[in-house]
């Protein structure tokens, strides 16, 4: 039997901006909810409800559920649906005129964002609670992540921030899912020896690992990253396993780059006349995608051919019997070296699903409901593996990632290494204030609490990656200036021994995440 | 920066952007040129990350659109100070044999460096299986980041930010130790061939259909390691 395990990861980092009457960042969260978080939900309910026992496992990220959980943010999404929807009304009747051949796939997008906007009314704006239904019918298996989704080996070196991530991490998804999640989501797969021991001593029961880390281990491992990596601790490791990921993850040759799929990049907000998308893109005229978008990807072309819905869905199907093949052809192969029920765990992006490979989340309907019909594929969870299985690899894994190169050099490089020194000092100055002041109620306690908000949003791994990648540079920049700015207010304030109330009540009204904060995490003799 | 994707996008599409980005003439400029004038206004590196469906946040492109100063004004932005008031010196694994250590002195040692024509050194300890190195590596005054080379092995490096004249060193600040990266296969190559069987089951984990294995050091080099065993 070939268990599988399908581990999807959704984390989008805290943005909220409330005093702007739009900000273009914020449409990372509603293209994401739109094209994946509600469809993958419809999609799960419907196989739930046909009665077919899949398991699947899903992490969301603390900043990710605090804005999911969002009254203005829920707000701001009922907006940006209703912009979509009404331009989805003139992209019907334009592609009757123009672009005929677009008529379809117009009326596929209004349709998918009108059916999109009840599903988000009828959760009571709220789709976390669709996926903890599923939880609770054990379904899905329900994760969390680092608090901000720090890429933690970085910061091995102050072990309270370390435990400031973990604890509050598990503490938002407990408050939001009402149970304690037995599995974490490593940041980027980030590990270092020691790390174990922290989620280990916080209740965890797993974590992912990079695909590289079992052959590049302390140890020798007996099954090379097809059972369960059990590490000092006593905390269980899932090693990724990248021949397979890699068929959906290559942007070479993966699935998702199939010419005759749509292509994400030709959007007509770039190329439709500004006085027709206006209303829809960014205020004054900056052109963004709108989401409708009517090519294929081709190739390397300005002539893109125009998407054929039916034609893409025919090769997904088919891309589905090729990933099953595969599966089963590995298990073949590793059971003739003497390896048998061999576990294969897929961990991918979320938001690669839908938002940004159209097709994905056909693709994984139809991976779950074909594999539900083979006899040699189950789909398992990790925790389900632990209960089940008594066959594991006892491994000392040395620090990982699935960065590029497989280390830290995605997070620390010529971009982005100059956020280690302010970052790191933060730290520090978080720790003397507890020490400083320990025990602190009231207002001082709001204080220094909202200075722990602020370094922990500082860590975020995303603003070091945006640099990296250089995409948004200029705001990851402003938004970890934003926060060790903040952060540096507490602490100049506090070394005076004042609270500046205004400023205060202004931070935590702009910043409403981890109500729970607890700033004495990040004393030192509380570790 | 998504500049690779750059030579997918149609005619129309090119001008808008070149347009926003202050590109004179665009509008009677042809494809080729509108993606030459693109790609040099951006200095496109021959080793720039592929477009990529994988890369995250492509919908707020916000500096590839010319919208970097949109976020200008956000309450609470200020500028970071360029140094902190305390001498000291951190040191962070980046991958298998290279570690970061930046390092801060206070404006009272800079200045009595300074004054007393003294020089400044990183002195790097490294201990790994059982053996102790150390070794000097000079800096200037003004810097305050370098890269370090370190093994493979069972132990662990630290660096300490140093000051000298003649053979005379003082010791401003140490930072903690970093673990080296320690692979079972870099030292019981005498192994591989006996286990070879394993061997294929921990690369059928990290290959791709192309045959292409996962981009690590360490793998490289047990890899390598193999292929000597095999010639033998």
């Amino acid at each position: 039997m070939n268990k599988v395990n399908l581990i999807l990861h959704a984390h989008l980092p805290y943005v909220r901006h409330l005093e702007y009457p739009k900000f273009l960042e914020e449409n990372w969260l509603f293209e994401s909810l739109n094209e994946t978080y509600i469809p993958l939900l419809r999609m799960l309910e419907k196989l739930d409800m046909e009665g077919l026992g899949y398991h699947f496992s899903i992490c969301f990220s603390p900043t990710l559920v605090t804005m999911l959980t969002d009254g203005p943010l829920q707000e701001r999404f009922i907006d940006y649906m209703n912009g979509r929807i009404e331009l989805g009304e003139k992209e019907v009747e334009r592609t009757l005129r123009e672009e005929t051949e677009c008529h379809d796939m117009a009326v596929r997008y209004l349709e998918d964002a009108r059916t999109n906007l009840e599903m988000f009314e009828r959760c009571g704006r709220n789709i976390l609670i669709g996926y903890r239904n599923l939880a609770d019918r054990n379904r899905v298996e329900l994760l969390t992540t680092a608090a901000t989704h720090a890429y933690l080996p970085i910061y091995k070196s102050h072990p309270t921030a370390i435990k400031a991530q973990v604890v509050t991490g598990l503490k938002t998804h407990e408050r939001v899912f009402g149970q304690a999640a037995k599995g974490f989501w490593l940041p980027e797969c980030g590990y270092y020896p020691g790390l174990d021991k922290v989620l280990y001593d916080n209740g965890v029961l797993w974590c992912q690992l990079a695909s590289h880390s079992v052959i590049s281990a302390r140890d020798k491992s007996l099954y090379g990253g097809y059972k369960p990596v059990r590490l000092p601790s006593g905390l269980f490791g899932f090693p990724r396993d990248w021949s397979l990921t890699s068929l959906i993850w290559s942007s070479v040759s993966g699935y998702p780059c199939d010419s005759d799929n749509r292509d994400f990049y030709r959007d007509i907000g770039y190329y439709l006349p500004l006085e027709y998308v206006g209303p829809y893109i960014h205020e004054p005229e900056v052109r963004v995608f709108t989401g409708y978008k009517y090519h294929a990807v081709t190739g390397k072309t300005e002539d893109k051919r125009y998407y054929d819905y039916r034609k893409a869905m025919s090769k997904t199907a088919l891309h589905v019997e090729n990933y099953i093949y595969s599966i089963k052809r590995k298990g073949l192969a590793l059971e003739t070296c003497g390896i048998k029920d061999p576990i294969f765990n897929l961990c991918f992006d979320a938001e690669l699903f839908g938002h940004r490979w159209y097709e994905g989340i056909k693709f994984l309907d139809l991976f779950l409901r074909r594999g539900m019909e083979c006899k040699d594929i189950a789909f398992t969870t990790p925790t389900m593996s632990i209960l089940d299985g008594n066959e594991y690899d006892n491994l000392y894994v040395n620090e990982c990632s699935w960065g590029l190169g497989g280390y830290s050099d995605t997070w620390l490089d010529a971009s982005n290494s100059w956020i280690y020194r302010h970052i790191g000092k933060a730290l520090d100055r978080m720790e003397e204030l507890t020490h400083r002041f320990p025990d602190q109620g009231s207002l001082k306690g709001r204080f220094l609490n909202q200075a722990s908000r602020e370094v922990l949003l500082a860590m975020a791994s995303d603003w070091p990656c945006i640099m990296h990648d250089r995409t948004s540079v200029a705001y990851a920049e402003k938004r970890l200036r934003n926060h060790l700015g903040s952060f540096n207010v507490v602490y100049s304030s506090m070394c005076q021994n004042t609270v500046n109330t205004e400023w205060l009540i202004n931070a935590e009204r702009s910043s409403q995440i981890f109500p729970d904060m607890d700033y004495t995490l990040f004393d030192p003799d509380k570790l | 920066m998504i500049l690779v994707n750059i030579e997918s996008l149609s005619l129309s599409e090119l001008r808008n952007i070149a347009e926003q980005e202050g590109i004179s003439d665009s509008d009677v400029m042809d494809r080729d040129e509108l993606v030459e004038a693109l790609q040099e206004k951006y200095e496109e590196e021959d080793d720039a990350p592929d477009s990529d469906t994988n890369t995250r946040y492509l919908s707020g492109i916000t500096d590839f659109r010319g919208m970097g100063n949109y976020v200008e004004g956000l309450p609470g932005v200020v500028d970071l100070p360029d140094d902190y008031a305390d001498t000291e010196i951190h040191l962070v694994l980046r991958n298998c044999l290279w570690a970061y250590c930046f390092w801060t002195f206070s404006q009272k040692d800079a200045d009595e460096i300074a004054d007393t024509g003294r020089s400044v050194y990183l002195s790097v300890t490294i201990m790994a299986d059982g053996k102790t190195e150390h070794f000097e590596v000079p800096a200037a005054l003004g810097d305050n980041e370098w890269n370090l080379s370190i093994p493979y092995g069972n132990g662990w490096a630290e660096v300490s930010l140093v000051s000298g004249k003649g053979d005379e060193r003082r010791v401003h600040a140490v930072s903690k130790r970093i673990q080296l990266i320690d692979p079972y296969w870099l030292r019981h190559e005498d192994e591989m061939k006996a286990s070879d069987l394993l061997y294929r089951v921990y690369l059928s984990l990290l290959k791709t259909k192309e045959g292409a294995v996962v981009e690590n050091q360490v793998v490289e080099d047990i890899v390598e390691l193999f292929r000597k065993e095999d010639i033998r």
